[in-house]
């Protein structure tokens, strides 16, 4: 307790330093008192034994966790961290519980290469330098969950809020920074995101989670459950989740310039009510292999108010559900030979209740109709020609059928009118994809030492698809063990990224929107990377790279000019970018700390008809990128702190509000935000027993501790305030 | 460790890729102008982006020509032409600030602005300040009657002739007896209703009812029109003349559309548009039921050989088809260029007595030689050999009269089964 008194003082003396803000004493004093309240009744509450060398033995785990983990993202089998062809971090359960994250996308947000903003409505993830732009989301990266891509396929946004799966149900989130299309195929972009389930067997607790608490200043509640066990050869999972946030209260900020938003103009009833339920069902035995049968349920359900279509409208909701089903089978044949097969079929619609509006004037009002049913049928067959050489070949077969996203204009009796614009295309998307992967030792065939700790790894892809052009991608990668503590890797990959079928086909939302461009082209991407990581020492390990990336026919959307009348999306530009991350971990003693660093510098070059081509810097990503975060754990207290940081340096608008900015210069005169710091606080207990014998979790998370005013880029005539200061309180009852 | 060789080549290869690679540097083509001559090219970008930008292409392409044939020679100095874009926002604030931005730059000559509004602010203080301009698309009828100092000309028609046109072509040849007007409320809109109105009435036609929309503080393209139209429909006209810009082109149509009223005529109204760069805009938002009902009138004669040509060019250098208005920004900077050539002076106050002579006007010499767009090098020539020239240009004769006004052609427009077609040609 003196020490927590100690170090309680020194945080305050800090924060004094740093804002000399009362209201800042106030939160220390309010998260005192909270821990008060835990400690308090630690004596009767907490188990009395001493933290045992099991439970420090788990917490040491993490250190090793993060180099020796394995992982089965970059190759498609499995591979620990050193050993992969690729620039990986992992983000395991542990750390998403001590960290507190309530989604993935925070998870994302703490990784280096990685941005993310938000609307309010999703995530929008920027990756190493290059952001998608207005209504891009997290198209960039393919995310799956268990190999098994989630996006909403209409769109292709991949929605990364606590709608994507139950957080309980995640072992771990892969996160594969760099192309891997000549695997995964088509949006396996700049990215992959693989979402790893827990197992029955591996689920430490059943438990209930219940959270409220106060989102900037509204009442945020939450409901969360993770159910599992195995009995003979049966395994079983059941996850899901609810919650609601409210973001109201908040308002845009004005362009540089502008004074179009006042203290008046406010979100109102901004509510995010994300649910998600995710369930799997495995069987495993010797002689029949294992079957698994899992499903996801995604609703998003969100009101929008900094949409860019109509922005405190009040009255904007979007609610689509986004689902699959999936049954795969795995099965080892005679000793050298795996087999992997996979049938899933996905759906995704928006419900009746979504309403798009673009004004204030809530008597007309856009409907919007689409609906998605897809069958993805995949398999591969792993010719294992012994520990260290092995080849893949795989073939998958995806049938998208599409009823185009089609926006009607609500008049009065609730007649509706179509929209005009757009134009009308196939309503099957098929794509036949077959892929080719060697992993190979040289040291195998060839006596000689420096080849032994050599691996490369190989891969070709096809891809043959309906509507856009045929596409090959391939990669090639060296990974070269140092020594038993250093690894360095050498990689050239390239990937596609297809465009969406909203992009291709979809009318006005209203006179002046996106409309679509039947004449896209996939954007393509080659990236060479270098990677060194290893382990310095017992308590220091880092993991560091450079890479280059080249992007063809990067897809934009054009503002309006020549004939062009409507926003539409095109092949326009071309993207160099190059940068640097590392991150390092240490654990001493209780102290499990990251901080990651990423520095990229970004051009688009494109034509513009007033200036000819041009090379500018990308909008939105930040050149720099500092993250860190700081898990102290106190065994005689019962609980431990996590403390995260994140200074996101300044960064170029987006295009859409750059025009607004300077309408005659925008493609090279720009306005940047400013940039932030923002901290953010988890407390939890450890072993303490409320209502059971079984642990109860109470947790404490402050958002934006300083309370910081800071920004993400908007895509109207406003810039998207960040979070205020929000406090959740949660309670996690293992049963 | 042996990590010395490997953290040897880590570095190089970070100092190769960021110091060695010229991709990582910003490059925006500046150009360096050999003795440039400043002329401001002026825009509301606010009520009108792609017309605007358009106009903006329309006059670099002129410029470019200009420079690419060895640019000006003024009294044995060769010199280029530079363009100073401004955005005067739709606003007469706006404009009369860009004036003075202007002038702050040493700029004394300006094409633009866009709207009639604008341009009778920034007007009275070019004239203050003895600054030529010439607009492009402002055609209130006010701009003829200024007390000028002939500083203020345009190669637009003015709306007193295509408000004529419009008024004769609806009674004469669509036999139409009765109309309503839908118009912005602002200067443009007010004067030519006022002249659609009294020309339209003159000729035994009947007005049946006026609205007006307002066009200041709202996005037109997003507006809810149902109001005007409702007030109009009741009224039954044969046709609706439309007095608008192109952003609420579209959602007029649709708005139309979802009118109760409208929906129960057995013959639709026509709409009737003033001009503008309309087309792409209905193809795109429009209501296509409605659109198959619009007549429509341009001064841009899309099928003579200059405009052609004019066209082909603007195509090879940006990559789509110049929408309205482009081709008179492009003879404004022309029109400028041979009258700085002929009276190898750059000020204003010579240059505005040369403007009617290359441009076949009231003054213009009977021994001229008929000059075509693109066609600077020779018109150089020939200038320099103490020839006159007539330059015909993208829109036509430009001709330029005692108030400034081009001599017009217009065509009337309509779309059938989704394609633009012209019905008349009809000559001031």
């Amino acid at each position: 307790m003196c020490f927590f008194v100690l170090h309680n003082k020194s945080i305050c003396f800090y924060l004094s330093i740093v804002s000399g803000m009362k209201s800042i004493r106030k939160i220390i004093f309010l998260i005192y008192w909270v821990i008060i309240l835990i400690l308090f009744p630690s004596q009767i509450l907490f188990s009395q034994e001493k933290d045992t060398l099991d439970a420090q033995m788990l917490f040491n785990l993490s250190l090793d966790d993060l180099m020796n983990i394995e992982i089965e993202s970059s190759v498609k089998q499995k591979q620990s961290i050193t050993e992969a062809p690729s620039v990986v971090t992992v983000i395991t359960a542990k750390q998403i519980k001590e960290r507190g994250y309530f989604s993935v996308a925070e998870a994302l947000n703490s990784t280096a290469g990685f941005d993310v903003i938000t609307d309010y409505f999703q995530p929008n993830l920027g990756i190493r330098g290059i952001n998608g732009g207005m209504r891009s989301w997290s198209r960039l990266a393919k995310v799956m969950i268990d190999g098994q891509s989630i996006s909403f396929r209409s769109s292709s946004d991949n929605y990364l809020d606590p709608s994507l799966i139950p957080i309980e149900a995640i072992e771990k989130i892969e996160i594969v920074r760099g192309p891997n299309s000549a695997i995964y195929g088509k949006n396996a972009f700049l990215g992959v995101i693989n979402i790893i389930t827990k197992n029955g067997s591996t689920l430490s607790d059943n438990s209930i989670t219940h959270f409220g608490g106060v989102y900037q200043k509204e009442a945020a509640y939450g409901i969360s459950t993770v159910f599992g066990g195995s009995q003979n050869d049966f395994d079983f999972l059941f996850a899901s989740s609810f919650s609601q946030f409210n973001f109201s209260g908040l308002s845009p900020h004005n362009i540089p310039g502008s004074d179009i938003y006042d203290n008046n103009s406010l979100t109102e009833q901004n509510e995010s009510v994300p649910f998600s339920v995710y369930a799997k069902l495995h069987y495993e035995s010797e002689k029949i292999g294992e079957i698994s049968f899992d499903l996801s349920h995604q609703n998003i359900n969100h009101k929008h108010e900094f949409a860019d279509w109509g922005a405190l409208t009040h009255h904007n909701r979007i609610n689509l559900i986004n689902t699959f089903e999936r049954l795969r089978y795995t099965k080892d044949l005679f000793t050298d030979f795996k087999v992997n097969v996979s049938l899933a079929h996905s759906h995704s619609n928006p419900l009746d209740n979504e309403i798009l509006d673009t004004d204030g004037d809530h008597s007309t009002w856009i409907k919007r109709e689409l609906n998605t049913t897809s069958y993805d049928i995949s398999g591969d067959l792993l010719y294992l020609v012994n520990e260290d050489n092995n080849f893949t070949l795989g073939i998958d077969y995806t049938a998208d059928l599409h009823e185009y996203q089609k926006f009607y204009t609500i008049i009065e009796n609730n007649n509706e009118i179509l929209n005009p614009g757009g134009s009308e295309g196939p309503e099957n998307f098929n794509n036949l994809g077959v892929f080719l992967q060697m992993i190979i030792n040289p040291g195998t065939f060839f006596t000689i030492d420096f080849l032994k700790k050599l691996t490369i790894t190989a891969g070709y892809r096809f891809d043959f698809h309906s509507i856009y052009e045929d596409v090959l991608t391939y990669r090639l990668a060296a990974v070269y063990a140092l020594n038993n503590s250093y690894s360095s890797k050498l990689m050239y990959g390239t990937s596609f990224n297809a465009p969406s079928p909203a992009q291709l086909y979809t009318n006005a939302m209203f006179t002046g929107d996106i409309i679509g461009n039947p004449d896209l082209k996939p954007e393509k991407a080659k990236t060479l990377e270098w990677a060194l990581l290893g382990r310095i020492s017992e308590h220091l390990n880092f993991n560091t790279n450079i890479f280059y990336t080249i992007i063809e026919d990067k897809i934009e959307y054009l503002l309006p000019f020549g004939e062009i009348s409507n926003i539409t999306a095109a092949n326009i530009s071309k993207v160099y970018s190059a940068g640097f991350e590392a991150e390092i971990n240490v654990l001493f003693s209780n102290s499990t700390s990251y901080v990651n660093y990423s520095y990229q510098k970004s051009l688009n070059e494109r034509y513009n008809p007033m200036l000819g081509d041009i090379r500018v810097k990308t909008n939105i990503y930040p050149q720099h990128m500092l993250k860190f975060g700081e898990t102290y754990k106190f065994p005689k207290l019962h609980f431990r702190v996590h403390l995260d940081g994140k200074f996101i340096g300044s960064r170029k608008a987006s295009e859409q509000n750059s025009y607004v900015y300077d309408p005659i210069n925008y493609a090279i005169n720009s306005y940047y935000l400013d940039p932030y710091f923002i901290v953010g606080l988890n407390i939890e207990s450890t072993d303490l027993k409320l209502f059971t014998e079984k642990e109860s979790i109470l947790s404490l998370k402050v958002e934006n501790l300083f309370n910081t005013d800071y920004y993400f880029p908007g895509f109207s005539d406003f810039d998207i305030p960040g979070i205020g200061r929000s406090l959740i309180l949660k309670l996690t009852q293992t049963l | 460790m042996k990590l010395k060789g490997l953290h040897f080549c880590w570095f190089l290869m970070v100092f190769v890729m960021l110091w060695g690679c010229e991709k990582f540097e910003e490059d925006y083509n500046k150009i360096a102008y050999k003795n440039p001559i400043r002329i401001g090219v002026v825009g509301d970008l606010t009520s009108g982006r792609e017309v605007v930008e358009n106009v903006f292409f329309g006059v670099k392409l002129a410029a470019e020509e200009i420079n690419g044939s060895g640019g000006l020679t003024i009294n044995n100095v060769e010199r280029e032409i530079q363009l100073i874009y401004k955005n005067s926002a739709g606003t007469s604030a706006d404009g009369l600030k860009i004036v003075n931005e202007l002038i702050d730059e040493n700029v004394d000559i300006i094409i633009g602005p866009t709207s009639s509004e604008v341009a009778l602010s920034m007007a009275a203080r070019c004239i203050e300040k003895n600054i030529l301009m010439i607009t492009y698309s402002a055609s209130a009828p006010e701009i003829s009657t200024l007390a000028d100092k002939d500083l203020i000309w345009r190669t637009c028609p003015s709306d007193e002739f295509s408000g004529m046109m419009m008024a004769r072509f609806a009674a004469d040849s669509l036999k139409k007896t009765r109309a309503a007007i839908l118009y912005r409320d602002d200067t443009f809109g007010n004067g030519m209703k006022a002249v659609i109105q009294s020309k339209f009435q003159a000729i035994n036609g009947e007005i049946v009812t006026t609205a007006s929309f307002p066009t200041e503080g709202v996005d037109l393209s997003k507006y809810d029109f149902s109001g005007q139209l409702d007030l109009i429909l009741a009224q039954e006209p044969q046709i609706i003349f439309t007095i608008i810009f192109e952003p609420e082109a579209g959602k007029i149509t649709r708005d139309l559309w979802s009118s109760v009223l409208y929906q129960q005529y057995n013959e639709k109204p026509n709409l009737f548009l003033t001009e503008g760069g309309f087309l792409k805009e209905l193809e795109t938002n429009g209501q296509p039921e409605v659109i198959e009902t619009i007549y429509g009138i341009s001064s841009s004669i899309t099928n003579t050989t200059n405009y052609i040509s004019f066209k082909n060019n603007y195509y090879g250098s940006f990559g789509f088809n110049p929408l309205t208005y482009a081709e008179h920004a492009y003879d404004a900077l022309y029109s400028i260029a041979y009258a700085m050539q002929r009276s190898q002076s750059i000020n204003p106050l010579v240059i505005k007595q040369y403007l009617r002579l290359v441009t076949g006007g009231t003054i213009s010499s009977d021994n001229t030689v008929i000059i075509n767009v693109n066609e600077f090098s020779r018109a150089k020539v020939l200038l320099l050999s103490n020839i006159e020239i007539d330059y015909e240009g993208a829109s036509g004769a430009i001709s330029f009269d005692q108030k400034g006004d081009p001599r017009s052609k217009f065509v009337i427009w309509k779309i059938k089964d989704g394609e633009y077609n012209e019905v008349a040609l009809l000559e001031r």
